[in-house]
């Protein structure tokens, strides 16, 4: 089997267990009748249990950044000091967002590079906390593309017992970037945050004891100094390990 | 101007999108645009020289589409604020699982340091657009006296063509 067979059979999967979770639910009372299809899909979600690798590697499928090594930098210690939002939580939503218009397409129509939202409710703050809007909701911005529906991998984020730690620092665009729908997916009071560092938004899976970059495969040498920092967050990574996942070419599960 | 790197193998990935690669294009004609906000003479000037090289070095054949992006363009060049990045790649549009319709390629204008930086950044988005993954000893890596595609991946472009 290979690897394209294995990923369609997940795929596949994955939109069996979503059929069946929606019929399971209506046939407990009719809960979805009349919902709209985020709120089906947002009713999916907090019945599925997912996981926070199969989120990266679905966002690395289909971006891939160029970057500065983090341990060049001097490990997540020295990106910690350089941000203003840093701490542990859990995952309640992955929604759409504003997009940046890149102009007009040779048809008129708006070019608009999407972007999307992590939405962590925090367990552990270690700064940041004065810069948060009143929900207490920190709201992380990453690339979105329209080949990957946001539906589909929503409940890979939510509803997981995988943690996520994050070291951020507020969106600043230019005044030249035209933003549309600039508040789409949050409230006027939820300050725009991105990591400071692209492998400094980190999933942590208890079952596996790692940690690891959710927008990068990076593997984080420096895996000692990097769990430090981590567990001063409060995040109690002891022995842990920083290893990138990568699918089995066989079955395309994600293993070390 | 360093970046990530992948380590280096006798079999590298190609075309499987994760990690670090891209798709295999749709055809042997990669089409390319620059959107409007690409506004830099020395941007578009690199990425010709990007797309002239990949012409050059495979059997791809480059064809700008002047006038606007389309939603099909297969590297559409857009301008990047994105700080803590050189560039990205991003696959908008799949042909199927292994193959990508359309890709933005982005680049960061504040980032680039000179001219070696814009080409070494364009050839290596470029070649996400073409499949291929991280790698030391090309444009696929992060050395910007590196500005063409090694003999390796051209074999990539070249024969892996289904």
């Amino acid at each position: 089997m290979s690897i394209w067979t294995g990923i369609e059979l997940l795929m596949r999967n994955s939109v069996l267990r979503r059929t069946a979770l929606l019929a399971i639910t209506a046939a407990l009372g009719g809960l979805v009748a009349g919902c709209s299809s985020d709120e089906q899909d947002e009713a999916t979600s907090q019945v599925t249990a997912g996981s926070l690798k199969d989120y990266a590697s679905a966002l690395q499928r289909v971006t891939v950044y160029e970057h500065d090594p983090l341990d060049e930098l001097g490990t997540l210690q020295t990106v910690s000091e350089q941000s203003q939002v840093v701490g542990v939580g859990k995952v309640t939503g992955v929604q759409s967002a504003y997009a940046v218009s890149h102009g007009k397409l040779a048809d008129g129509s708006p070019d608009l590079d999407e972007h999307m939202l992590l939405v962590i409710e925090p367990q552990e703050l270690a700064q940041g906390s004065e810069l948060l809007g009143p929900s207490g909701l920190v709201y992380v911005d990453h690339y979105a593309s329209p080949a990957q529906p946001i539906s589909e991998i929503r409940e890979d984020a939510v509803g997981t017992e995988d943690r996520v730690a994050f070291f951020l620092t507020e969106v600043d665009y230019p005044s030249e970037v035209e933003l549309v729908d600039e508040f789409q997916g949050r409230t006027t009071d939820d300050p725009l945050l991105t990591p400071t560092h692209v492998s400094a938004l980190l999933g942590i899976n208890e079952a596996d004891r790692e940690a690891f970059p959710l927008l990068t495969n990076e593997l984080l040498e420096g895996s000692d100094e990097n769990l430090e920092a981590l567990n001063e967050l409060g995040a109690d990574v002891d022995g842990f390990t920083t290893a990138s996942g990568k699918p089995d070419p066989e079955s395309g599960e994600i293993s070390e | 101007l360093v970046g990530i790197l992948g380590r280096p193998a006798m079999a590298d990935d190609y075309a499987i999108g994760y990690p670090s690669s891209g798709f295999k294009p749709d055809s042997t004609v990669h089409q390319f645009c620059f959107s409007d906000d690409y506004n830099s003479d020395t941007g578009r000037d690199a990425a010709v020289y990007a797309m002239d090289n990949l012409e050059g070095q495979t059997t791809m054949e480059k064809e700008r589409i002047s006038g606007g992006c389309r939603e099909v363009t297969d590297a559409r060049w857009n301008k990047s604020t994105d700080q803590s990045v050189d560039g990205s790649y991003t696959c908008v549009e799949f042909v199927n699982l292994h193959k990508c319709d359309s890709a933005r390629v982005r680049v960061t204008f504040a980032r680039m340091g000179g001219w070696n930086d814009w080409r070494q950044t364009s050839c290596h988005e470029l070649g996400h657009s073409v499949g291929l993954t991280h790698a030391v000893t090309d444009c696929m890596g992060t050395d910007s006296s590196n500005l063409e595609y090694s003999p390796h991946h051209v074999g990539h472009v070249n024969l892996d063509r289904d």
